[in-house]
């Protein structure tokens, strides 16, 4: 420290005294209040990025305001200057110091956790096998040859009139419009006559944009786009489509292979595979509400097969990855679970904070008594 | 500086629990689950005991599986099912169907099973007509019910309506010896 | 148009049976043995006694009305129909609705089906209609003209409960030879009966059914008799009292569900027929008869259930209605706090009634911790799970915080403070439920006691170390400057606060934990984490600043005191919301009651600062 020029001394003192702490608390207590209440209006996926998940906001659409990550990152800094300058391991700053040191660690596994966690589901009919993970909020354009994933393009790059090539594909999509939430009507349903431009589905349905459902995972994302540029035999294909999220891919006929265009939430594969066995939902007697859920699947990692059960507030845990009981879907004659999987490399720090945080605590607590001092 | 230190051990060591937690190889022993065990054999009720002709009982029966159906003349699903009887009690001569009319008269109950032609030993024909055994002892109002009692006379399970095909290999197989 | 159906097909039944009423004799009945009875309800068994206190609540607003108990109202209600649809029963409290259905006057608002039977099928259509309608445009009338009409349509589900072990309501034909059967009695004889109307019913004497003999008429309507009454047993799922672990099942079935459903075994048969046997008890009025019928139902239905722990859980769980503990309690608590006011100014030591007023706030406390321990033992689960029983449980920390710092500054306005709001969470706790049944299941994933444990009881503590906090610093704050000054205590409310924040921090922590246990991430902004974790930067924030001496022991003092609003807005206000994983407890006009509170604890606070204020300031002017 003594080898840092004064202003900057000054700066860190500063930063690791109380006096910001007085003004940063009472900031992030109406932050979180603002995004909380917000919530209710536009849903936790868009408050999050909003205010939590952000550094500056921008309220009524003009005022730049600190969010979450400026405010918490500037608290998290200051603790551990003070922590690393200014705490003296007393017997009767002990405990504090120790409380101080477990929230360090809190907030240093959120931040590790916000910047590589990896959220997603896996949903797995009974009797079928599955090492297929999609993302909840992320979607992506995805040119497939039957399972083989070939190209794919993360949904925020598809905008409107943007152009996109697919590398060793003469493939070439011109983007109409987009949706992040589409309605889907008949072509039908309106008086304009049905061009010959349009191709597939595009000839009976048109896209538009409506308001985003709150619950992101719910919307329906879309795209309008051209392809041209396709010649010889496959030069009928160039025309319209449409193409929304779980809705029928767009085939295409190229060099003799179908190719298919497919919009969805984003595809990670886990390097081992997951059967699930039996999923079992218990109701209470006489009655629809779920008592328990659980999932006895067998995990297939290479030449090793062994047998797990995985139930609400029960997860299985393998090689960094966490699954979850998440829930149980019943269609026609089939059992379906849906396991919610992470991925996060910091996940321990906040139990290893708690942990430190409640001793240091309690063991204030217990000093000042000892010792009686205001 | 002793701070940092203590700090960045903490962190360390956290790391460390953490990798080995996760890495930890898995046993096929350690985390598999048993499936339910299915409920013991000795927790089977007895079914109760009762006189279907004169000198005749239930518990006479023991040593065999018995296939307590309550049918009635009158009743179009039991039409159905007596030939899949048959045939079972032909394919298994090692178990007894007791088939309990219900109707008011032997003539119906006569009717109806002559029509079938001669039924194989293992079946036999009695009229409750007052339907003490088939209502007031098993509660049964409505048929065809059939019990699956086994051979020491405990209540394994009761089919209700068609629910099985009696003759196929799949319901045959199910059958305790 | 099935409600129409359903409700004029009950009513036309009701009004059959309540041609076939017997006169009800005086004698007095053992009807708490009823309620010994179990029954499977949402989820869980429970005994009779609770099932009839709900549904008397539920229908007419308190359980006991003109005298009749709801277990005897049930025993009416099951054992003798005709009879019970003459008794009080729902309560209307909407004038104009009492209006529409041309109700007469009367004090307590309550009235027999048979008196609303007229009305109620006069307004079935219009009630059909309403129902088409989205719920939130209703207006009040017609909220409570549905309300009223399911309720009737749930009891006339009760009243056929048992209908099939009582007398018919029609004659039988002589050729049948039966005195008085029941349904199970008679419909053996059904199919013979069939062909013999069918013999005789040509189509000419269906239009002229004045033709017809008398003993044709008898058969034919004995027949519709027990078509109708098969008719109303399709649907009755309501009386879950026979067991079915015979067939290896956790479930209950009604009667009828049993004979139905073909799930009938010997043991359901037994059961069903000592059923029958109370009833006729019941009709005769045989005080002994009665007893014995139900002791051997009480008997034979517990053995064939396999749950070793339901006979004395059942026991327990009428014992608990009957004490009426929270109202004790409460009680209680008022009484302490009255107690204490004599020795308010001079102290625990000085006043015999001051006193004596910790002995009774510690009595009240006993009988809630025997209140939350009963549940504990009934439901076999941790204490709190829904946002009623954490009221019940911060109510309980309260009363124990105040106790403790009673003992310690000898402060009698502790005991005021410490009981009355205990006292208000009691009385509020009630609000909350929405059915008026508190002993609830818990939804799937809050279904484990290792974090119940945990997790919940830490945190609702937490927010009772936090109100107790207020509690003293409101204290503090009023007397500040006053001749009974407790700056001296500052110590103790820098103690207590700091237990809250352990209690709440770590409380909110586990939270954290068990989510990432439970679906997979510590902290998901969801509103309750971001009230309990306001609570947590709001009691550092007023900690912090007065180590920091940012502000003055007075402004410290205020800061505590809001914390009571703090943690009634993460509490409550999540709900108002409605939104996230934590919105179990929707309730209406909850957002007036937080405003209130709210705009009640801002103004004291800011008065009483203002006043020690002024106390303090003539000080700050002596040169």
């Amino acid at each position: 420290m003594v080898l840092l020029p004064a202003p900057l001394r000054t700066f860190i003192n500063w930063l690791a005294g109380p006096r910001l702490l007085f003004w940063l608390l009472p900031a992030l207590m109406l932050l979180i209040t603002v995004g909380t209440i917000a919530q209710k209006y536009v849903g936790l996926y868009i408050a999050e990025k909003t205010f939590f998940s952000s550094f500056i906001f921008l309220a009524g659409g003009w005022l730049p305001l600190p969010g979450g990550y400026l405010l918490m990152g500037l608290f998290t800094l200051s603790l551990t200057l003070k922590f690393l300058l200014k705490s003296q391991w007393t017997r009767a700053r002990a405990g504090i110091n120790l409380a101080h040191m477990g929230v360090i660690l809190l907030f240093a596994g959120g931040i590790i956790s916000s910047l590589t966690a990896q959220d997603g589901a896996m949903t797995i009919a009974e009797g079928s096998t599955s090492a297929q993970v999609h993302d909840y909020h992320q979607r992506e354009l995805m040119l497939v040859d039957g399972t083989r994933l070939l190209a794919a393009v993360p949904y925020e790059q598809v905008q409107a009139g943007r152009t996109l090539d697919f590398a060793g594909y003469p493939l070439r999509l011109h983007i109409l419009s987009t949706c992040r939430n589409c309605n889907i009507t008949r072509r039908s349903d309106s008086n304009e006559p049905v061009s010959d431009d349009l191709r597939g589905m595009a000839r009976g349905m048109a896209i538009s944009d409506t308001k985003p459902n709150p619950k992101d995972e719910a919307n329906t994302t879309g795209l309008t786009f051209r392809i041209d540029g396709l010649s010889g035999d496959a030069q009928e294909q160039n025309g319209t489509y449409i193409l929304f999220e779980d809705g029928p891919a767009t085939k295409l006929t190229l060099e003799g292979r179908t190719l298919e265009l497919v919009l969805g939430k984003q595809q990670r594969t886990l390097p081992f595979q997951v059967k699930l066995v039996d999923v079992v939902k218990v109701n209470y007697p006489g009655t629809d509400t779920a008592k328990s859920y659980h999932s006895d699947v067998v995990i297939t990692d290479g030449a090793v097969s062994w047998p797990a059960r995985i139930e609400m507030n029960g997860p299985l845990r393998y090689r960094g990855y966490t699954f979850y009981q998440s829930s149980f879907m019943q269609a026609q004659d089939q059992e379906l679970t849906v396991l919610a999987v992470s991925k996060d490399a910091g996940q321990f720090l906040p139990y290893l904070g708690t942990l430190i945080l409640a001793i240091g605590l309690l063991m204030h607590i217990y000093l000042r008594r000892v010792g009686d001092q205001p | 500086m002793r701070n940092a230190l203590i700090l960045l051990l903490t962190i360390i060591l956290g790391l460390a629990a953490h990798y080995l937690y996760n890495q930890a190889p898995r046993s096929p022993a350690a985390s598999v689950s048993a499936p339910e065990i299915a409920t013991e054999a000795a927790s089977y009720p007895i079914a109760p005991d009762f006189t279907y002709a004169p000198g005749r009982q239930l518990s006479d029966l023991r040593g065999r599986v018995v296939l307590l159906n309550f049918w009635a003349s009158w009743c179009g699903p039991c039409r159905v099912e007596f030939p899949q009887f048959i045939k079972l009690a032909q394919a298994r001569p090692d178990i007894t169907i007791l088939a309990l009319s219900v109707d008011s008269d032997d003539a119906a109950m006569n009717r109806f099973t002559a029509s079938f032609g001669t039924l194989p030993s293992n079946i036999i024909i009695a009229r409750d007509g007052e339907r003490k055994i088939a209502q007031d002892l098993y509660g049964t109002l409505r048929f065809p019910e059939t019990i699956l009692i086994d051979a020491q006379q405990r209540w394994r399970r009761k089919y209700v309506g068609l629910e099985v095909e009696w003759d196929s290999a799949t319901f045959i197989a199910t059958l305790p010896q | 148009m099935n409600l129409v159906a359903r409700a004029l097909s009950r009513l036309g039944l009701t009004v059959m049976l309540a041609l076939a009423a017997l006169p009800a004799l005086a004698q007095e009945l053992d009807y708490a043995a009823l309620g010994q009875l179990p029954i499977l309800e949402d989820g869980r068994v429970k005994p009779l006694d609770t099932f009839a206190r709900n549904l008397r609540v539920k229908l007419a607003g308190q359980a006991q009305v003109q005298g009749i108990t709801a277990t005897h109202w049930l025993a009416a209600t099951l054992f003798d129909p005709a009879d019970a649809s003459q008794m009080p029963t729902f309560k209307v409290g909407n004038a104009h609705l009492r209006a529409a259905l041309k109700l007469p006057e009367r004090a307590d608002k309550t009235y027999a089906l048979s008196e609303l039977a007229m009305g109620m099928a006069a307004t079935a259509d219009q009630a059909a209609e309403i129902i088409k309608k989205d719920p939130k445009t209703l207006s009040r009338d017609e909220n409570d003209l549905i309300k009223l009409h399911e309720h009737v349509l749930a009891y006339n589900q009760l009243l056929q409960g048992l209908s099939l072990v009582l007398p018919l309501p029609a004659p039988a034909p002589s050729s049948l030879a039966l005195s008085d059967p029941t349904y199970l009695q008679a419909q053996r004889f059904e199919p013979d009966l069939l062909a013999q109307v069918r013999a005789f019913l040509t189509p000419e004497l269906i239009n002229n059914p004045e033709r017809l003999t008398a003993d044709q008429q008898q058969q034919a309507a004995f027949l519709a008799a027990l078509q109708q009454l098969r008719q109303g047993g399709e649907h009755n799922q309501m009386l879950r009292v026979i067991p079915l672990n015979w067939q290896q099942s956790a479930d209950w079935l009604a009667p009828w569900q049993v004979v139905i459903s073909g799930k009938s075994s010997p043991i359901t048969q037994d059961l069903i027929t000592k059923w029958q046997a109370a009833a006729s008890a019941y009709r005769a009025k045989d005080a002994a008869a009665w007893r014995s019928a139900l002791s051997a139902l009480h008997t034979a239905t517990l053995a064939a259930q396999s749950d070793a722990t339901l006979p004395a859980r059942l026991q327990l769980e009428v014992l608990f209605n009957q004490l009426h503990l929270f109202d004790v309690a409460a009680l209680t608590f008022v009484l302490a706090a009255l107690l204490c006011l004599p020795g308010l100014r001079q102290g625990l030591r000085q006043r015999l009634p001051a006193r004596c007023s910790w002995l009774v706030m510690a009595l009240g406390s006993i009988a809630l911790t025997a209140a939350l321990a009963c549940r504990v033992l009934i439901l076999q689960r941790p204490p709190v799970g829904t946002l009623y029983e954490s009221m019940l449980f911060v109510g309980l920390i309260v009363a124990f915080t105040a106790l403790m710092a009673t003992r310690r500054t000898q402060l009698p306005a502790l005991i005021a403070g410490g009981a009355l709001l205990p006292t208000a969470l009691l009385l509020l706790a009630p609000f909350v439920q929405q059915d008026g049944e508190t002993l609830t299941m818990l939804s799937a994933v809050l279904n484990t006691n290792f974090w119940l444990t945990i997790h919940v009881l830490c945190i609702t503590a937490g927010y009772g170390a936090c109100l107790a906090t207020a509690v003293l610093a409101y204290y503090m704050l009023a007397t500040h400057g006053t001749r009974h000054d407790q700056s001296a205590r500052l110590p103790l409310l820098h103690k207590l606060s700091l237990v809250a924040l352990l209690l709440t921090a770590v409380g909110t922590l586990l939270g954290g934990v068990w989510a990432d246990q439970s679906w997979g991430r510590f902290w998901g902004w969801d509103p309750k984490e971001n009230g309990a974790l306001i609570i947590v930067l709001w009691l550092i924030w007023i900690h912090h600043s007065r180590l920091a001496g940012q502000i003055k022991p007075l402004t410290y003092m205020a800061g505590m005191a809001a914390l009571a609003i703090v943690v009634a807005q993460a509490w409550f206000g999540v709900n108002l919301l409605s939104t996230g994983l934590h919105s179990y407890g929707f309730i209406e006009g909850i957002a007036a009651a937080l405003f209130g509170f709210t705009a009640l604890n801002l103004l004291a606070i800011a008065i009483l600062w203002v006043l020690a204020r002024r106390r303090n300031a003539p000080q700050v002017h002596h040169a």
